[in-house]
């Protein structure tokens, strides 16, 4: 048998085999991109109604899975080692279900799954107070207490106001952002000086990849929420984020693991209101 | 040579192409389309059954079990936490013999009716159970009859009249809205459930009638519910009466809270107990800390974290909570399952509501909003261990006289409920209705009406022209 040729053939149809797959898959992952017209249309849409847009759309929206994760009980004597020095004088009061750890400037108040950490004072005078040294001060901070624990943490968005900026980092699984697992912490002049965070411990995704609608789906819904609220004029967008976030009710399903579901953040200028967006239903998270 | 070098070349690419079309086939079976193969079950074994081997589990209770008569009657029994009298454990049997014995039948589109038209025994669960949980509850997780059930809401036990009669056991996807069917000849189990369905009937002859909703054609409700009926123009009962945790201890107050709470403890020496300036006693050791409060609540907190995280699913979170509850030496009326939540800040939280004499006890929306309590027991599990408990520390009793009447119909009740909602057309749904015993700030309780409209609770009176009508504003 001439096995060179059969070679020879056997090369051509695997050629003709990945290119039809590849077909496939293109034509496929194109479907869960914006087109050029669907962008045109939503702002024309947005502008119409007096919304502004000062952010880029998320233009591929691939169907997503849920994703389960846990609460994590923080271990008292754990925490406390990571906010306090050993050398620190640390009372220790237990409120039900809280228990505050508070020395001569800083107290932590653990409850369940999260921490609040206040230290007036200051964790330390930072010369010449710039957004970049507070912003090293609270990646210092971060690392310092053990916030990253091995998970992705990153910078979200940050705040001013009167002297004082508010860092505030989501933690990542994979390419995702989860908005459950924000961790805030406020530096002043004066360093850290407050901190909060809910630890959740991803398991593993859930359930099959459904269909999500369309960043341009998700912001028709945003405006109808607008003109609910009554809001005409003078309104922009700021940021529009992919994540996960927790659905309004828990599925007790087998009664442990807690959902998180694909959701759209919207962040509008001059409002500390984030609208949330259930990706699967296209409908307003409150 | 040069053509030998050539063909190990083309045996490279021949290799390379064929993992570039089993990557591409990967990506487009996994990335692009839903389950259905070979990785997905392989991906997803984390979701599968890994506790029940290890960690003990229990049965998922139903908040009530209704006994049907074949005849449009119905009893009701709240089967609590202290057993269900002996319908349970024979029900619980007939179940797990039919399913390792019988067969499956079909699955169909649900005719409540058609099923409990004869003998049977009907568990109502609170909320949808994973059929997968319950069933490694009851130790027949195995059996491959049960596989295509995801989640339950009802179960309906339908035991053989006769030797040569046949046994059928329904179960209600709540997931599909779908009963699957079951039967089996008769057997030993039937036999025995059959004869105590019997007997009940004969026991209960002056107790409080059912009916089914759907049965009797009053198709109101959004489903099937078992409603009471009398034959007499009204129905004579007994009020209960509250009493306090604390009240019931007698001077040496502080000796007989310690024993009664010292289940909640490991160590009995290394624990305190104080009362504070605002009557709160607290009894705590490093790790556990237990507090009445004057104002009727009981608290539990363990500061421990889980030595052993061991995984925690629906049956083995349910055993660990009863256990707990076990433990709980003032805890002295029947309670029964009423709801499970997840909630994002507690985790799993189980929550029990009282019961006596088959009547449950609600608490009104004003005594749960001043005492921030949503039922009379609420008990958070976190990796198999309990981690908060709160509950309305009263015990109930009924009054000697039956000195208190019913005389306004689950009709006139829902009635009244819709008309207080204000423009009538716009009622969408009518959930359900309970008659229920309505706690307070008074000592005593009477029985009023619960009902469930499109979402919110209203009490309505049990007696005709009372003015008062308290509209609860919660949702269930």
């Amino acid at each position: 048998m001439d096995w060179e040729k059969v070679k020879r053939i056997f090369i051509w149809l695997l050629i003709g085999l990945n290119i039809g797959l590849f077909g496939v898959n293109y034509s496929i992952s194109r479907q869960y991109v914006m087109t050029s017209a669907q962008e045109k249309a939503i702002y024309e849409v947005l502008g119409a109604n007096g919304i502004g847009m000062y952010t880029e759309l998320i233009k591929t929206t691939k169907p997503m899975r849920q994703l389960s994760v846990s609460l994590e009980f923080l271990e008292a004597d754990k925490i406390k080692k990571m906010y306090f020095q050993e050398d620190e004088d640390v009372k220790i009061t237990r409120e039900f279900e809280k228990i505050i750890f508070s020395s001569n400037s800083k107290s932590l108040t653990v409850q369940g799954n999260s921490i609040v950490f206040l230290n007036p004072t200051g964790s330390g005078y930072i010369d010449e107070f710039s957004k970049e040294k507070a912003l090293k001060a609270a990646d210092d901070f971060i690392n310092k207490v053990g916030m990253d624990i091995g998970q992705n943490i990153k910078l979200e968005s940050v705040d001013y106001d009167e002297g004082k900026y508010v860092f505030e980092y989501n933690e990542r699984y994979k390419e995702y952002k989860l908005f459950s697992n924000a961790k805030k912490v406020t530096v002043s002049e004066n360093g850290v000086i407050m901190a909060s965070a809910s630890y959740y411990t991803v398991q593993n995704f859930l359930g099959e990849n459904r269909k999500i609608c369309a960043c341009d789906e998700a912001l028709l819904t945003f405006l109808g929420e607008i003109k609910k609220e009554g809001k005409t004029e003078g309104v922009y967008i700021e940021k529009i984020e992919l994540g996960y976030d927790f659905q309004e009710a828990g599925d007790v399903a087998d009664g442990s693991k807690l959902k998180l579901i694909p959701c759209y953040r919207i962040f509008i200028s001059g409002s500390s209101k984030v609208y949330l967006i259930n990706a699967y239903t296209n409908e307003i998270m409150s | 040579m040069k053509s030998i070098k050539f063909s190990r070349i083309k045996n490279f690419v021949i290799v390379g192409l064929i993992f570039a079309a089993v990557y591409q086939t990967g990506t487009l079976w996994l990335g692009n389309y839903t389950g259905h193969n070979f990785f997905y079950s392989i991906l997803n074994t984390n979701n599968g059954l890994r506790s029940s081997k290890k960690t003990s589990a229990t049965l998922i209770d139903a908040q009530k079990i209704v006994v049907g008569y074949g005849n449009k009657y119905f009893n009701l029994i709240y089967p609590g936490l202290m057993g269900g009298k002996d319908i349970l454990p024979k029900t619980n049997g007939f179940i797990t013999s039919l399913l390792e014995n019988g067969k499956y039948v079909t699955t169909e589109e649900t005719v409540l009716e058609q099923y409990i038209g004869q003998k049977c025994v009907i568990y109502d669960f609170a909320f949808d159970v994973s059929a997968t949980q319950y069933f490694i509850g009851m130790g027949t997780v195995n059996n491959d009859n049960i596989k295509g059930i995801n989640s339950i809401s009802q179960i309906i036990a339908v035991p053989a009249a006769g030797k040569n009669d046949v046994s059928y056991l329904y179960i209600v996807d709540a997931y599909t809205g779908k009963t699957n069917i079951f039967e089996a000849n008769s057997s030993v189990e039937s036999e025995k459930l059959y004869s105590q369905i019997e007997e009940l009937e004969g026991l209960n002859v002056d107790s409080m009638k059912y009916i089914s909703t759907r049965q009797s054609g009053f198709n109101i409700f959004k489903e099937n519910t078992f409603v009471p009926q009398w034959t007499q123009s009204k129905y004579q009962y007994a009020a209960i009466n509250k009493i306090s945790t604390l009240s019931r201890f007698g001077d040496d107050i502080d000796t007989e809270l310690e024993n009664a709470t010292s289940g909640f403890f490991d160590n009995y020496y290394t624990k305190s107990l104080t009362k504070d300036s605002n009557g709160v006693y607290m009894i705590s050791d490093d790790n556990t800390v237990v507090k009445y409060y004057p104002q009727g609540t009981m608290e539990y907190f363990n500061y421990q974290s889980s030595a052993n995280k061991t995984e925690q699913t629906l049956s083995t979170a349910y055993y660990a909570c009863k256990e707990f509850l076990k433990k709980d030496g003032t805890l002295k009326t029947k309670m029964f399952l009423s709801d499970v939540k997840l909630n994002k800040s507690d985790g799993l939280v189980f929550c029990f509501d009282y019961c006596i004499n088959d009547i449950p006890i609600f608490l009104s929306e004003k005594t749960k909003e001043n005492l921030s309590i949503e039922h009379a027991a609420e008990v958070v599990v976190e990796s198999n261990t309990v981690k908060k408990y709160k509950r309305y520390a009263y015990d109930f009793e009924a009054l000697p006289s039956h000195d208190r009447w019913v005389d306004v119909d689950f009709l006139g009740a829902m009635n009244q409920a819709i008309a207080s909602e204000g423009d009538q057309g716009s009622v969408t749904e009518i959930g359900d209705i309970v008659l229920a015993y309505y706690v307070d700030e008074s000592s005593e309780s009477g029985l009023k009406w619960f009902t469930y409209v499109d979402g919110e609770i209203h009490t309505v009176d049990t007696v005709k022209n009372v003015s008062n009508q308290d509209v609860a504003e919660d949702g269930k």
